[in-house]
């Protein structure tokens, strides 16, 4: 009898039991996916380092002296188990040409032998490469992308006095070189080839265009960083943690992904407890009438968590199939650069399933335990009794000057909001989503950023990539400024009054009792100290002052006031400690120095570019003039306004989070419309009588739409509303930590109000609301007649 | 006297499981102006389908019902939509009502909705309270349906279907959820508005309430068997003329 009495209803309550499959079938696809995504996310680059073989610490230097004297000191230290070493080719800004062009480096590169390298690298198809023929080169990708290469083209390089042509047949993923922020690439070649640079490269060009890279394995990671900074000519030094750091602009990205996922099993429980409700509050009458004559509650309850489960297991089945290409989909856009592993796992899908089973369980036992509370009256009365009712209507249509649709609309959510709760709900996550990425965007590319690049304050940036060493010499401050002045002057001449100035940069090793590092150091020409921020303290005034960033300061464990040793010259001075600063240089390593300081340039590893700062106050229209002309001034120089220049810094970041902006909005789309379409598929279902009686009394079907989509309309507004009061917590939440991770831990977000709170808002409104508009479309298939389905 | 609807060769079929169902067969029939006529008849006969095809609530499979000068079969579901709003009132067996709506408000909905009715919305809050108060509910105005009886909430409803002042009143069972008392107290407000000029065509089970019609229509497997006017003024005699009546046609 209760077979029968089960297949009935499923096939009666056709719609009802429908949507609920769908919303099961997509819990399953999103939870499992996402928490695929959210585990390859997590332990995303950790798993790259390993699959790489990367040991604990790297050490590039350059010349044979700085390489050999490293090594040797190296090796005499217990606390190493191995080095693995890999001599390259230093490249510069001219060493590669394409189609008889300078192809663009960010700074300079490296040119290894496949069988040299000390780590695994993979191919674009994520399979390890391990032979390359004669002739052929690989590359990384965003080289190809910068400079419009494609694959299979011809490249020419230059290094150490030999000249080579190669075929680019791939691209490559790199551990360490592979990401954005790491600006040098790597150039992969056969032995062959890269012997053939080895023969042609005399001894005293050793120095300019050699050097090693070398792959530590240690347990003690302090007696390495000692020893490796007390030698000259190491050019770059990273424990996995720097390495993982470089990763941090994917990390944006996958972050993102993270939070995605994190918000799609929150839709997805809600819209199941939802659900279940829903449809469970649909079957009181039925519970009432079995109540009534004589079925035990138990027996009731066992009925309908068999109808429940038995759709549960369909439903998981399918979202559980359907998980794994979304999946897939979701790991594979979270991140370019990095090999995330395995990206669905059998597994996790499969106790996804088990575990959306078992909170759909759980929901039914919660939702059907309220048949054992009432009496089957009360059952047959949707689950109210008359002390239980409760007030329905907030508003009086007879006190509201609003036309009735409207009015009803209101009225509905405000009578019932539990049932719109979760629409509402899914609407804030959805925009929060795309607020949350437009804001990281818009703050990226702010030149706000540029205080955090230990820059002062400017409109435009000018490089000279061909001689960014062109200072590094011992007068070099004198002609940084002497240039700089001229530049002033010119610009002057040319009716742009502006202050022009340059950021130097060295690196030294600063120490405070036990505690020493290498790090990135910064003096300005043409600004003062004042110009830059800090968190806390005063700017370094004297010559014998220094500002720390708070990572080298946490570092060092010292405070301001303290003294610190640096080696900026053949000697250590000290220094007192004025200022604490924060700046994403280096992932957050900084030591300023006051512009009074009498600096050896010959140290210098060169400067940033030089800034232009306007001193009055260009409109827009006087603005784009100015920068025409600077450009005509200054061809040479790549220009670039400071948001852009920021936007440079990181690697171009913005512009990979646009495509993960595209996904995530497709995705929001298709969950408003999903979500849209299948509540309003409930609600029509269940509103089917008032719908019918509203017919019956003169209402059009155009009416009645209206009102369906205005209530949807309402929420969606209510959403945006509650979303855009919510972004900045949940983007500080969100994304703030990947940017402490970066060196700022102070994090102010830059908002593009049109952008972010008016534009894209105003599109998913938009799709939501068509969306609603076509499922309402339904009202028309409902007769005045099936008035008699009211409750 | 001017009639309000007329019905020529009505025709109503379905077909359920492939099997054609003619539920009227061609039924004529005219109602007057400010006449109240019953449609009696047994279970399944087809009065609550003639109620709502000559409506035009239901569509007909063929012939014409004209209310008013308009043919209902040729107009668009927009334009039937606006007759039963501005010209028609109806009255359901049971009371159905907007449940997040309050009584009042209920009753107000069709005036608010109808540009016809150029009263102000004030104007047509005191109508509906006017209403309420004529049929004795006015009490119960703020209430919320759940609150109230089902003989006040069938008077809620009559308020509702008077709220337009439509031209005709369609009750389908108007009194068959009610007890006795209730009957009584909502055939006098029916028996009130009609003698105030609105015309009104009801579905019922109860002779005692065709006894208050002018005229009875008896309808049998989608046919009308026959018509009974009623000319006793005393309600027993009229009430037992009629019952003689209906068990001539087979009651």
């Amino acid at each position: 009898m209760y077979l029968g009495i089960l297949k009935r209803d499923l096939k009666r309550k056709k719609t009802m039991n429908t949507i609920l499959l769908i919303f099961m079938f997509l819990s399953v696809m999103f939870v499992s996916s996402s928490v695929n995504t959210m585990l390859s996310v997590i332990s995303a680059t950790d798993r790259f380092l390993d699959l790489s073989g990367a040991e604990d610490y790297f050490v590039a230097t350059v010349g044979k002296k700085a390489g050999e004297e490293t090594q040797k000191n190296l090796y005499s230290l217990d606390c190493v188990s191995s080095i693995k070493s890999e001599y390259f080719f230093y490249l510069n800004e001219n060493s590669i040409k394409y189609n008889g062009k300078t192809a663009e480096i960010s700074s300079n590169g490296v040119l290894n032998s496949i069988d040299d390298i000390s780590i695994k690298i993979f191919d674009s198809n994520k399979n390890e490469l391990t032979k390359i023929n004669d002739g052929d080169i690989y590359v990384k990708n965003s080289f190809l992308e910068k400079n419009n290469i494609p694959v299979g083209a011809e490249i020419k390089i230059t290094s150490g006095g030999y000249t080579g042509k190669y075929t680019i047949k791939g691209t490559v993923l790199d551990v360490l070189f592979g990401s954005e922020m790491m600006g040098t690439p790597r150039f992969i070649i056969s032995r062959n080839d890269f012997n053939k640079f080895v023969q042609n490269s005399s001894e005293e060009k050793y120095d300019m265009y050699r050097g090693v890279i070398l792959n530590i394995a240690t347990d003690d990671l302090s007696k390495v960083e000692n020893t490796v900074s007390s030698v000259d000519g190491v050019a770059f030094t990273g424990t996995r943690e720097v390495i993982k750091l470089t990763y941090i602009m994917d990390m944006i990205t996958a972050g993102i992904f993270l939070i995605v996922s994190i918000c799609l099993i929150i839709i997805s429980l809600i819209l199941l407890k939802f659900t279940i409700g829903f449809t469970i509050s649909e079957e009181y009458r039925e519970i009432g009438v079995m109540k009534a004559i004589g079925i035990k509650n138990g027996k009731i309850r066992t009925l309908y968590m068999v109808k429940y489960l038995a759709m549960a297991v369909v439903g998981t089945t399918v979202g559980f199939i359907c998980g794994i290409p979304f999946g897939n989909m979701m790991v594979a856009q979270s991140s370019k650069n990095i090999i995330t592993g395995k990206s669905s796992d059998f597994w996790i899908n499969l106790i996804c399933a088990v575990i959306v089973i078992l909170i759909i369980a759980t929901f039914c036992l919660l939702s059907t335990g309220k048949v054992k509370k009432f009496t089957p009256v009360d059952a047959i009365r949707n689950g109210e009794n008359g002390k239980r009712y409760k007030k329905k209507g907030m508003l009086n249509l007879s006190k509201s000057p609003s036309r009735p649709v409207f009015f009803m609309a209101v009225n509905d959510i405000l009578s019932g909001f539990r049932h719109f709760a979760v629409m509402t709900v899914t609407f804030i996550v959805g925009i929060l989503m795309i607020t949350i990425i437009l804001n990281t965007m818009s703050t990226l590319q702010s030149p706000r950023l540029l205080a955090w690049f230990s820059m002062a304050d400017c409109d435009i940036s000018l490089e000279d990539k061909a001689s960014r060493e062109k200072y590094s010499k011992l007068d070099g401050q004198k002609l940084q400024s002497e240039y700089l002045e001229d530049m002033e002057k010119t610009l002057a001449e040319n009716n742009i009054p502006a202050e022009c100035f340059a950021e130097s940069l060295f690196k030294f090793s600063i120490q405070s009792d036990n505690h020493k590092i290498v790090s990135l150091a910064f003096i300005g020409s043409g600004t003062t100290t004042d110009q830059y921020a800090y968190i806390e303290g005063t700017p370094p005034e004297n010559t014998n002052e220094v500002a720390l960033s708070y990572i080298i300061a946490d570092k060092l464990n010292v405070k301001i006031g303290d003294n610190v040793t640096i080696k900026t010259g053949g000697e250590n001075e000290e220094y007192i400690v004025t200022a604490l600063f924060q700046c994403m240089n280096n992932m957050g390593e900084g030591i300023r120095f006051s512009e009074k300081l009498d600096m050896d340039f010959s140290k210098a590893l060169g400067y940033f570019s030089y800034q232009i700062k306007f001193t009055d106050n260009p409109s827009g229209a006087e603005l784009n003039d100015r920068y025409e002309k600077i450009k005509k001034l200054y061809p040479d120089y790549t220009f670039r306004t400071a948001g852009e220049y920021v936007d440079y810094s990181l690697a171009g970041v913005s512009g990979s989070l646009s495509d993960t902006k595209n996904f995530i909005i497709i995705i929001v789309m298709m969950i408003n419309i999903l979500v849209v379409v299948l509540m309003e598929k409930s609600f029509l279902t269940k509103e089917r009588g008032e719908i019918a009686l509203m017919k019956a009394i003169g209402f059009k079907n155009n009416s009645l739409i209206i009102w369906q989509t205005i209530r949807t309309a309402l929420l969606m507004l209510a959403a945006v509303i509650i979303a855009v009061l919510l972004t900045e917590p949940f983007s500080q939440l969100a994304v703030g930590g990947i940017f402490k991770m970066m060196g700022a831990k102070y994090i102010i977000f830059d908002v593009n109000i049109l952008e972010s709170y008016v534009i894209y808002p105003l599109i998913i409104f938009a799709v939501t609301v068509l969306a609603v508009f076509i499922s309402a479309q339904g009202i028309r298939n409902i007769s005045s007649q099936e008035v008699n389905n009211i409750e | 006297m001017k009639k309000i609807l007329e019905v020529t060769d009505l025709c109503k079929t379905y077909i359920i499981n492939k099997r054609q169902n003619n539920v009227l067969r061609n039924v004529s029939f005219s109602i007057n102006k400010g006449e109240m006529v019953a449609v009696m008849g047994p279970s399944g006969s087809g009065k609550s389908t003639l109620l709502y095809t000559v409506s035009g609530m239901d569509s007909m499979t063929a012939g014409q019902s004209v209310f008013d000068g308009k043919d209902i079969s040729k107009l668009s579901p927009n334009a039937l939509a606006q007759l039963r709003l501005d010209e028609m009132g109806f009255i359901f067996q049971q009371m159905y009502m907007l449940k997040n709506l309050s009584v009042l408000d209920n009753i107000l909905l069709p005036a608010r909705q109808s540009k016809a009715n150029t009263l102000s919305a004030k104007e047509k809050f005191e109508y509906g309270k006017k209403l309420m108060h004529k049929l004795g509910i006015i009490e119960i105005a703020d209430n919320d349906i759940n609150e109230v009886s089902g003989g006040q909430l069938q008077r809620a409803c009559i308020c509702r279907s008077m709220i337009n002042k439509p031209k005709m009143i369609f009750a389908d069972e108007p009194t068959g959820a009610l007890n006795r008392s209730s009957s009584d107290e909502v055939m006098d407000e029916l028996c009130k508005i009609n003698s105030e000029g609105t015309t009104i065509m009801l579905v019922t089970h109860d002779a005692k309430v065709s006894a208050r019609c002018g005229r009875v229509l008896y309808i049998v497997d989608g046919n009308i068997k026959g018509e009974y006017n009623t000319i006793e003024s005393d309600a027993r005699k009229r009430e037992r003329a009629l019952n003689n009546w209906l068990l001539e046609m087979g009651w």
